[in-house]
């Protein structure tokens, strides 16, 4: 359960978040949609502690991580998989010592066991027989799906997804989709997706929220948002130029 | 004019951020003290801060040992006091030359490489995701490279040391006939123990100051690339103009 409350940040002179409230429930898949530049990957960083809100604040499991001085971070962190909307890998290590960059550093696993783990996580992500490359020989989609499965690598009860498909042919998009949905229902792990890709977001999502001048404006099961009659999620669903929104 | 106003700027932009570099280091102090030590970082930053200094060190300090037997030769000859060459040479090098110097390679290729790789992990958010991965940055990235540096700038130091006054040594012998076992005496008379610790205190002083402004400017580095290179430069000026400030006041404490 994450409960994100009144949550405020200015970054430089732009007031980003203006009050976002939302409720995240355990097990289900919540779609964040929005323009480019509306906030979404600040929201997402609220959620592991990246940034500091100015106001407000984040309850994860009933925890404050904000204000709550006893609690470490790291330990709340370790709940979590982020997947990051430029991948993040880190281009000094291999792409097996990137997936298994956790599990070498919090279960202290040998070698060997890692290396079949990475193995598994990598064929589910659809790629195999790279591990002994470095990021930088990968293309732009394959790096995503490398740091999609360093994001699952711990098998975390809460994983955020910065545009899980964005760059990614329409059939490896569905494949990560897909994948999205079997460890949403097979771990029943808590999803937050940031997405521009509608369909996407029409199949995985059981919940989808629409972020728009700083707060959460609509939020529904994702029939209801389907059938939308406001105005501003409507122009956004059906991506039309002229409407409500102003750019 | 414009040099001193931008190096007035330079110094005054530091003290600002001298707290926040205190801090910085602190934190950095305190993980040193927490579990797990992390031996391998260490160690492979202790080799590629060897190999990036070491030839480049070598080189320079040699050769500037040479040069300076030139002058010094060439200036106290003209009062008959060729005689003292060795013993000055011995001097200017532990004291001054070699630590100055290592320190000055140290700044412009250790110092620059560690704020652009800092520098890119920022903008490219690694250090985001490690931080998500519930590993400290600090810890993981600039405890190592402050360490390894300190280390490895007392080590090089000592060599330094040692190839500056053999670089006198073969020029003042060769080029200038001054009688090898004589030479070798007076260097080794001239010379206390104190002085080759404080050559290494200095050493480690430097690399002190290098490692961390180097890692503190990379690591809050702004924007995409640009920043990056700033930060580079930041790094590499801040800490040579650092360091010569900080060699003056050891000098006033350490003789
Ligand atoms: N570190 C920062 N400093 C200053 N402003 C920032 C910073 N990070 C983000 N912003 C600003 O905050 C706003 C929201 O950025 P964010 O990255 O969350 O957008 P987004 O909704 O994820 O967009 P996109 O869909 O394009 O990824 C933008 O206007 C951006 O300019
Ligand atoms: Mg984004």
């Amino acid at each position: 359960m994450i409960e994100i409350i009144d949550l405020h940040k200015k970054l430089g002179e732009n007031d980003v978040l203006t009050g976002v409230n939302l409720s995240i429930k355990k097990g289900e898949t919540l779609t964040i949609m929005g323009q480019s530049g509306c906030g979404k990957s600040v929201l997402l960083k609220h959620l592991v502690g990246i940034l500091k809100p100015d106001k407000g604040t984040i309850k994860i499991d009933g925890i404050d991580i904000v204000n709550d001085k006893r609690i470490r971070l790291s330990d709340i962190r370790k709940k979590f998989g982020v997947l990051f909307q430029n991948s993040a890998l880190f281009d000094s290590m291999t792409v097996w010592e990137n997936i298994g960059f956790m599990l070498k550093e919090h279960k202290k696993l040998p070698d060997s066991k890692i290396k079949k783990i990475v193995t598994e996580k990598l064929a589910l992500v659809g790629l195999k027989d790279i591990e002994d490359k470095s990021p930088h020989e990968l293309s732009g989609g394959m790096q995503k799906r490398v740091a999609l499965a360093r994001a699952i690598s711990m098998e975390p009860e809460i994983v955020l997804y910065d545009e899980p498909t964005t760059g990614l042919d329409p059939i490896m998009a569905e494949i990560i989709n897909e994948l999205i949905i079997s460890l949403s229902k097979k771990l029943s792990i808590t999803s937050v997706v940031v997405t521009h890709d509608i369909r996407s977001a029409y199949e995985i999502s059981d919940r989808i929220a629409f972020l728009y001048g700083g707060k959460i404006t609509q939020l529904g099961l994702k029939e209801d948002i389907k059938h939308t009659t406001d105005p501003k999620l409507r122009q956004f669903l059906d991506g039309s130029a002229t409407g409500p929104i102003k750019l | 004019m414009f040099i001193f106003e931008w190096i007035g700027k330079k110094i005054l932009n530091f003290l600002n951020n001298f707290g926040l570099i205190t801090r910085f280091f602190l934190t950095a102090l305190k993980w040193l003290f927490r579990k797990p030590f992390r031996w391998k970082i260490l160690v492979e930053q202790m080799v590629k801060v060897g190999v990036e200094t070491l030839p480049v060190a070598l080189i320079t300090s040699g050769f500037t040992g040479m040069i300076f037997v030139v002058q010094l030769y060439l200036a106290l000859k003209s009062f008959g006091l060729e005689a003292a060459v060795p013993a000055g040479l011995a001097l200017a090098v532990i004291r001054e030359l070699a630590p100055v110097l290592a320190g000055l390679v140290m700044a412009g290729r250790v110092g620059a490489a560690m704020a652009a790789e800092l520098g890119s992990m920022r903008v490219t958010s690694q250090i985001d995701a490690l931080k998500t991965m519930a590993v400290d940055p600090i810890h993981y990235l600039v405890t190592p490279r402050i360490f390894a540096t300190v280390v490895m700038m007392t080590a090089i130091t000592t060599i330094t040391d040692f190839t500056g006054i053999f670089g006198g040594y073969v020029v003042g012998t060769v080029a200038f006939d001054l009688n090898p076992y004589q030479f070798y005496q007076d260097v080794i008379n001239i010379l206390e123990p104190w002085d080759i610790i404080s050559s290494m205190i200095k050493g480690a002083v430097f690399g002190f100051f290098i490692s961390t402004i180097s890692c503190y400017m990379g690591f809050n580095s702004k924007g995409g690339a640009e920043g990056v290179g700033e930060a580079t430069t930041n790094a590499v000026v801040t800490s040579m103009i650092v360091l010569l400030i900080v060699d003056y006041l050891l000098n006033l404490i350490l003789w």
